[in-house]
C-alpha cells in the first residue's frame, strides 16, 4: 500500500513542525525520512500514525483518505525510539498484546507471536521481560510487536539510535531483511544520513518542517536540489567554495565551469571530496595542509586558493605538509547554488 | 581513632534505639504483668509468668473484638475506595488531555493547605444531618473515599511511565480502559501498595471523625474504644496496656511485612499531613 | 488524540467523577460553608439558619482567654519541638548513614514509631510519666530527683507533651533525612576523603548544604504539623487538655468549642484563624527557604 501526504501541515502553538508537505511513500518499499533533530520527522510519523491530528492537509493510504481516522483503525505498526515495550510483560506477552486488543483467539495469537519471534530471531527470548534483554533484542521484540497484526504500513521512529555502533549496523541489515521478507511499506525515521543512505529505497529529507527532496539515495547524493541537502548527505561533507558567476563562467578555486545563460551573481560551488582526482596534468595546484588516513583511503586537507578543501585520494600516496599537488575534477562534479541555497542548473 | 568513632556511633545508636522502642516494650510487657508487678519496687522488667488473662479481662470490660472488626471494615473500605478513585483520577490527570486539566489540578492541590478542622465542622452537618448517617460505619468511610494527596502522589508515579507506552498502545488499538488496567496499574503496583498502606494506617489511627460520628459502643473503632476504656479503667495499667497492644499489634505486623514500601514511600514523598 | 476535544473532555470527566464528587462534597463545599458559618453569631446547623452576620465570633475567639492560652501553648510547643526533633533526626540520620554493620537493623527499629497509633502509645507514655509508679520518676529518683507530677503539675504538663511530640515525630524525619543523605552523590564524599576533610567539616560543608532544601521542606511540614497538634494531647491526657488547660492546643480548642461547647460558628471562626496562621507561616518559610537554601 502506498501512502500519500497532500499539503500536510502540523502547527503546535508557536512552531510549525510540518509545513505543507506533499509526497508519496512507495508501496512495498522502505523510505527513509531524514533530517536534523527537531525538523519534524517524528511529527510526520505521528501524523501518519494518527497520534497527531493534522492542522491542515490530507493523508491517503492508497486512495482512502485517512486524515480523520483514529490510529487503531489505520492498520499501522509503530516502533518507537526507545521501543516502548511494556516493562511488566514478557516478550511473548508484549508481542501478543496487540492481537488481544483485536480479540484474536488466544491460540492463534500465540501462534502468530511465535511466527513473528522466529522472523526477528528472538524465539529463545520469549519468556524474558524487557529489563532482561539487550537493546538489540528489545528492538527486535518491538519490531515483532509492530508487525504481528500484519499492518499495512510499518513506521519506525529512530529505531537504532539507542544502540551502540556495531549493533546499529547489524540491526540495520536486519530491518532491511525483515522489510524485504514481509514486503510491508515502511517508513524509517533517522537523523543519520549514512543510515538513511544504506537502508532506504527512497529518501525524503526534511529541514525545519519543510520537505526538501524526495529521491533515491544515489539520485539525492548526486543531484541535491539545494545546498542543505548537498551538505546534509555525505561524510566527509561536501566542499563549498564561495565565488561568483561572471560573464557566463565561474571560477571555483581555479576550476572553471561554463555557466551558460545564468546571469552574473555570487554563488556557492559544491564539490564532493571524492570528485577530485590526482592528475599530473591537472589544471589546478593545491597546497597540502594536513592528512588523515582511514586505511581504505586518505583524506587530504589542501588549500584551493584560499579555501581549505577536503580531498579523498588513494591511500598509497603519501604527502607532507606544504607539498603541492595537481588536481583535476571528474565530469559534472561542480554543483552550483545561489545565495538562498537553491540549486542553479546549467 | 577510627574504632573509637565506631564504638561511639554504636553506643549512640543503641541508646537512641532504646528510647525509640521503649514505649512499645513497656506497653507490651506491661500488658503481661500483674497489678502488683506494675507497682512493685524494684522495677519488674520482664513479667514471669506472662499474664495473658489481662487481655481477656480487658475484653470483658469493653468489646475490643467488635471495635477491631469495625476498624478493619472502615480501614479496608476507605482504602479500597481511595485506591479506585485515585487510580481513575490520576489516570485522567496524567494521560488524558482535556480542557481545564491543569487548572482543576492546581485548584485541588491548593486545597491541601486547608486544615481539616475547617472542613470537619461542615462535614459533620453533611454526614450526620443531611445524609442521616450518624452512628453508622458508612459515615466513617464516605468522606474518605477520595484523597487529593493520594491522587497527586499516584499522578507522579503515573507520569513516570513513559508517554510512548500510551502511544504504542493507542496504535495497537488499546482502549483507555484496557490501557489503564493492563499497563498503568501493573506498572504502578508498588506505588499503589504504598498508598494503600498509608491510607490503611491513617484510617486505622483516625480519631476525631469517628469520635464525632459514633455514639453507640457497637459502632466504635479502636481509637475511640480505647479512649473511652482509658477513662473507665483509670489506673489499671495492665489492662490499659493490653488494650493498647490490641490496637498497635496489627500496625506492628504491617510494619514487619511491608517495611520496604512504607519506608520508601515516606522517603520519596515525605508523606505526613 | 493529543488535543483536548469535547469527546476526550467528557471521557476524562467520567474518570474523574468519582473522586471529584467526593472532593467537591467533602472538601470544596465545606471549605466555603465553614467560612460562611463562622460569620454568624447564631447558627442552627440542623435548619441552616443563622442570624447576626458579622465578625462577632472572631472578636469573641480572639478575646477568649482559653484561645490565648491555646495559642501560647501551641507556640511554645512548636518552637521547641520542631528544631529539637529536626536536629536529633538529622544527627541520627548521619549516624545511620555510617558504613557499618547492623545499620539496616537500626533503621528498622528507628522507623517503627512512624506507624503508631498515638492514642494507644499515649497510654504507654501516660504509664511512663505516672508520678508514683511511672518508670521515668523511678529512674530520676535514682539520681536523687524528687517525684515530678508530670501529668498533673501545670508546670510539667506542657513539657510532657513536648517530649511525647518529639518522640512521635522523629521516625518520619529520620526516614526522610536518611533518604536525603543517601541521595547525595557519593563522589562529593570521595573527593572530601581524598582531600582529608574532617568528619565535622564534611558534615557542615557537604551534607548540610546539600540537604538544606530538604531540611527546610521538613521544617515547614513539621512546623505546620506542630501547629495542628491534637491527638498527642488526647493520647496523653484523655478527656482534658492537661491540668488547668496547660496542654491545650489550638486544634484542641477548636474541637472543644465545636464538640464540647456546641458552638459551631465560633469553632469555625477559630479554625479559620488557625488556617490564616498556617498560611502566614507557610509563606514566610517558603520565602525564607528561597533565599537561604543553598545550591
Ligand atoms: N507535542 C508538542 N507540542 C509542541 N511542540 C512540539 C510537540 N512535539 C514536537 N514539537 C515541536 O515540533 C518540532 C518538530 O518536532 P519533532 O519531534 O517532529 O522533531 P524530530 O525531527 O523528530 O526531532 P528528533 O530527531 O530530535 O526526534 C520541534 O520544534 C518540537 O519542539
Ligand atoms: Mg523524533
Amino acid at each position: 500500500m502506498k501512502v500519500r501526504l497532500e499539503n500536510l501541515t502540523k502547527k503546535f502553538e508557536e512552531v510549525t513542525a510540518v509545513n505543507d508537505a506533499t509526497l508519496e511513500f512507495l508501496e512495498g518499499k522502505l523510505t527513509g525520512l531524514l533530517g536534523p533533530s527537531g525538523c519534524g520527522k517524528s511529527t510526520t510519523l505521528y501524523l501518519i500514525a494518527g497520534l497527531f491530528k493534522a492542522t491542515s492537509g490530507k493523508i491517503f493510504f492508497d486512495d482512502e483518505d485517512v486524515t480523520r481516522k483514529e490510529p487503531e483503525k489505520r492498520g499501522i505498526g509503530l516502533v518507537f525510539q526507545n521501543y516502548a515495550l511494556y516493562p511488566h510483560m514478557t516478550a511473548e506477552q508484549n508481542i501478543m498484546f496487540p492481537l488481544q486488543n483485536l480479540k484474536v483467539p488466544k491460540k492463534e495469537a500465540r501462534k502468530r507471536a511465535l511466527d513473528m519471534a522466529k522472523l526477528v530471531h528472538i524465539s529463545e527470548l520469549l519468556n524474558r521481560k524487557p529489563g532482561q534483554m539487550s537493546g538489540g533484542q528489545q528492538q527486535r521484540v518491538a519490531i515483532a510487536r509492530a508487525l504481528v497484526k500484519e499492518p499495512r504500513i510499518l513506521l519506525l521512529d529512530e529505531p537504532l539510535s539507542n544502540l551502540d555502533a556495531r549493533l546499529r549496523l547489524e540491526m540495520r541489515e536486519e530491518i532491511k531483511r525483515i522489510q524485504r521478507e514481509t514486503g510491508v511499506t515502511t517508513i524509517f525515521v533517522t537523523h543519520d544520513q549514512e543510515e538513511a543512505m544504506s537502508i532506504s529505497d527512497q529518501i525524503a529529507i526534511m529541514n525545519e518542517g519543510l520537505l526538501q527532496q524526495v529521491a533515491s539515495p544515489q539520485e539525492m547524493y548526486r543531484n541535491p536540489v539545494n545546498e542543505f541537502v548537498a551538505k546534509f548527505l555525505g561524510n566527509p561533507p561536501i566542499n563549498i567554495i564561495e565565488t561568483e558567476i561572471k560573464g557566463g563562467k565561474v571560477d571555483a578555486g581555479g576550476f572553471l565551469m561554463n555557466t551558460g545563460t545564468l546571469p552574473d551573481q555570487p554563488v556557492h560551488v559544491g564539490v564532493r571530496p571524492e570528485s577530485f582526482r590526482l592528475d599530473a596534468n591537472g589544471s589546478v595546484k593545491a597546497v597540502v595542509q594536513a592528512m588523515e588516513y582511514t586505511g581504505r583511503e586518505t583524506l587530504l586537507f589542501a588549500y584551493l586558493g584560499e579555501k581549505l578543501c577536503k580531498v579523498i585520494i588513494n591511500a598509497d600516496i603519501i604527502f607532507k605538509k606544504g607539498d603541492s599537488v595537481s588536481l583535476s575534477l571528474k565530469e559534472k562534479s561542480m554543483l552550483l547554488f545561489d545565495l538562498e541555497g537553491n540549486r542553479l542548473y546549467v | 581513632m577510627k574504632n573509637v568513632y565506631k564504638i561511639i556511633t554504636y553506643i549512640l545508636l543503641a541508646a537512641g534505639a532504646v528510647i525509640m522502642l521503649f514505649p512499645f516494650f513497656w506497653m507490651i510487657t506491661g500488658s503481661l504483668k500483674t497489678y502488683n508487678q506494675i507497682t512493685a519496687t524494684p522495677i519488674v522488667w520482664w513479667p514471669v509468668p506472662a499474664q495473658w488473662n489481662n487481655y481477656t479481662t480487658a475484653l470483658e470490660y469493653a468489646p475490643f473484638d467488635i471495635y477491631f472488626i469495625n476498624t478493619v471494615i472502615v480501614s479496608v473500605g476507605t482504602t479500597v475506595s481511595v485506591l479506585i478513585t485515585s487510580i481513575f483520577a490520576a489516570f485522567a490527570f496524567s494521560r488524558l488531555k482535556f480542557r481545564g486539566r491543569d487548572t482543576i489540578f492546581s485548584i485541588l492541590l491548593s486545597t491541601l493547605m486547608i486544615p481539616s478542622q475547617i472542613l470537619i465542622i461542615t462535614n459533620y452537618v453533611t454526614v450526620a444531618v443531611r445524609m442521616q448517617l450518624m452512628d453508622t460505619l458508612l459515615a466513617l468511610i464516605i468522606p474518605f473515599t477520595a484523597s487529593i494527596f493520594y491522587i497527586y502522589l499516584l499522578r507522579e508515579f503515573f507520569n513516570q511511565i513513559p508517554e510512548q507506552l500510551y502511544l504504542a498502545a493507542k496504535v495497537d488499538g488499546t482502549s483507555d480502559w484496557r490501557y489503564l488496567w493492563k499497563i498503568m496499574v501493573p506498572n504502578a503496583k508498588n506505588a499503589l501498595i504504598t498508598i494503600g498502606l498509608f491510607n490503611f494506617i491513617a484510617s486505622w489511627n483516625a480519631y476525631i471523625w469517628p469520635l464525632l460520628l459514633t455514639n453507640s459502643e457497637s459502632k466504635r473503632v479502636l481509637s475511640i474504644g480505647l479512649k473511652y476504656f482509658s477513662g473507665e479503667a483509670g489506673t489499671d495499667y495492665e489492662l490499659l496496656m493490653a488494650a493498647g497492644t490490641i490496637v498497635i499489634a496489627p500496625l506492628l505486623v504491617i510494619y514487619l511485612f511491608f517495611r520496604r514500601y512504607i519506608v520508601e514511600g515516606v522517603a520519596r514523598s515525605g508523606i505526613k499531613g | 488524540m493529543f488535543e483536548p476535544r469535547w469527546k476526550t473532555t467528557l471521557k476524562a470527566l467520567l474518570y474523574l467523577s468519582p473522586a471529584l464528587i467526593v472532593i467537591a462534597v467533602f472538601v470544596i463545599y465545606p471549605m466555603f460553608r465553614s467560612v460562611w458559618i463562622s460569620f454568624f453569631k447564631d447558627y442552627n446547623i440542623f435548619k441552616h439558619t443563622g442570624s447576626g452576620f458579622g465578625l462577632d465570633n472572631y472578636k469573641w475567639v480572639l478575646n477568649d482567654g482559653r484561645f490565648i492560652l491555646a495559642l501560647k501553648n501551641t507556640t511554645i510547643y512548636t518552637i521547641v519541638v520542631v528544631p529539637v526533633s529536626v536536629v536529633i533526626a538529622l544527627f541520627t540520620a548521619v549516624l545511620l548513614n555510617s558504613k557499618m554493620k547492623g545499620m539496616k537493623l537500626f533503621e528498622t527499629l528507628y522507623f517503627l514509631p512512624y506507624i503508631t497509633n498515638l492514642i494507644a502509645i499515649g497510654l504507654a507514655f501516660k504509664f511512663i510519666f505516672n508520678s508514683t509508679y511511672g518508670i521515668l520518676n523511678r529512674i530520676l529518683g535514682l539520681f536523687g530527683i524528687d517525684t515530678i507530677m508530670w501529668l498533673n503539675d501545670p508546670k510539667y504538663s506542657l513539657p510532657a507533651l513536648i517530649i511525647f511530640g518529639i518522640w512521635s515525630g522523629l521516625a518520619f524525619k529520620i526516614v526522610v533525612f536518611l533518604a536525603g543523605i543517601q541521595g547525595i552523590n557519593k563522589q562529593y564524599y570521595q573527593a572530601a576523603k581524598i582531600d582529608n576533610t574532617s568528619r565535622w567539616r564534611t558534615f557542615t560543608k557537604i551534607t548540610m548544604p546539600m540537604l538544606s532544601p530538604m531540611i527546610f521542606y521538613i521544617g515547614i511540614i513539621s512546623f505546620i504539623g506542630a501547629l495542628k497538634t491534637y491527638v498527642e494531647v488526647v493520647g496523653l491526657y484523655g478527656n482534658n487538655p492537661g491540668p488547668a488547660d496547660t496542654a491545650m492546643t489550638i486544634v484542641y480548642y477548636v474541637y472543644d468549642l465545636f464538640y464540647g461547647a456546641n458552638e459551631p460558628p465560633r469553632a469555625a471562626a477559630a479554625s479559620v484563624i488557625l488556617f490564616l496562621i498556617i498560611l502566614v507561616f507557610t509563606f514566610i518559610q517558603l520565602r525564607a527557604s528561597k533565599k537561604r537554601v543553598q545550591y
